[in-house]
């Protein structure tokens, strides 16, 4: 039965599946090969979502810790990349919602997050280039943008724009259709468009 | 195609998404319309910078950390178990020296215990130094050991040999 299992499902030519069911045999080598591939991509992930660097290091030790945990009862639904952006989809959403950052209902988005991004570029100017210092203050703007957006348009943009996946993928990991998805996209654009509009014009 | 229409492909068509005939009726109505020309510059503006919020390093040790926080939540008399076997791999003349420090506390019990018995052993030996060799093969001399000890033997023995006879008169 385990063998036929095997054959018709199509995510054993994954290798990171394969990884997986080996860290479910017991091989921790096979866990920390998948983690040092996927965690500086998980951690820009969630860096991205909103907070700072040390709460998105806390979150990504937290996401690895479920994945880990799950190996006993681990069964490839998916590409194993889907499954853990789901994961790590999940600990930053419960996050927000715990630290209230995101309004009371999930689609609208948290305001007043301006100020604290504007803080990451307070020592830069009395010693740094302008050029540095411009850069900086543009990234800020963009984190801060990107902040506003309700939270499924927040992991849309960013898995789209930072973590390259297709339609498809974003769909699997949000557990949407593909429609919905490019819907998701299209609000969350015209959204950056709005708040980052001072800046767009002078470039 | 409507101006309303076109704005809501614009993510897709500056990200190449869109279906050719679908990108070819998009491309035709941008031709004639300024304002959805602004738009387009607007939206690829904004995605240009997306990508000027750069990645960050993750700090270092961070497989170690994980690893750390396994063990911590693992129940006690396992994490001492992990432990004594981490020990025994990094040094395995542990196992060797924990041996031999057995053997020694076992051998300093046995001894011990066999000097809780001094008088009467050593006081059996020195018994026989200065008694003749002969009577140590006569049972009743052992028995008697302590009469023996405190007795002139050779003075008194005519006076034990004729007690019998001593009490019956």
């Amino acid at each position: 039965m385990n063998k036929l299992f095997k054959e018709s499902n199509p995510y054993y030519s994954d290798p990171d599946v394969q990884r997986m069911l080996a860290v479910q045999q017991g091989n921790r080598l096979a866990f920390e090969e998948l983690m040092r591939h996927y965690y500086p991509r998980i951690v820009n992930f969630i860096y991205r979502f909103g907070g700072n660097q040390g709460t998105a290091e806390d979150l990504t030790q937290e996401v690895f810790m479920r994945v880990y945990k799950t190996a006993p009862r681990y069964r490839p639904k998916s590409k194993f990349q889907t499954w853990l952006y789901t994961i790590a989809k999940n600990v930053a959403l419960n996050d927000l919602r715990r630290s209230r950052r995101l309004a009371d209902s999930i689609e609208e988005p948290a305001e007043g997050e301006d100020h604290k991004y504007h803080k990451d570029i307070g020592g830069l100017k009395e010693n740094a280039p302008d050029e540095k210092i411009i850069q900086k203050e543009k990234a800020a703007r963009v984190r801060a943008a990107i902040n506003k957006l309700p939270g499924n348009q927040r992991v849309a943009i960013i898995l789209r724009r930072y973590e390259e996946f297709s339609y498809a993928e974003i769909a699997a990991t949000l557990n949407v259709s593909d429609k919905a998805v490019k819907s998701l996209l299209n609000r969350a654009m015209q959204n950056l468009k709005k708040r980052l509009s001072e800046q767009v014009g002078h470039d | 195609m409507q101006c309303r229409e076109t704005k809501q492909l614009l993510p897709e068509y500056i990200q190449g998404e869109l279906k050719r005939d679908v990108q070819t009726r998009v491309q035709s109505h941008l031709n004639a319309c300024h304002g959805c020309r602004e738009e387009l510059r607007l939206m690829q503006e904004t995605w240009r910078m997306l990508g000027e919020v750069d990645d960050i390093e993750p700090a270092p040790g961070y497989v170690s950390r994980f690893w750390a926080g396994v063990e911590s939540q693992r129940p006690w008399h396992e994490q001492i178990l992990q432990r004594t076997k981490y020990i025994v791999f990094q040094h395995p003349w542990v196992p060797a020296l924990a041996s031999a420090a057995v053997i020694l506390i076992v051998a300093g019990i046995t001894l011990l215990d066999q000097s809780r018995y001094p008088e009467s052993e050593t006081a059996f030996v020195a018994a026989f130094k200065d008694v003749d060799p002969d009577m140590v093969k006569h049972i009743d001399i052992i028995e008697n050991l302590e009469l023996i000890q405190n007795i002139d033997f050779y003075t008194d023995l005519e006076i034990i040999e004729n007690l019998d006879e001593s009490e019956a008169s």
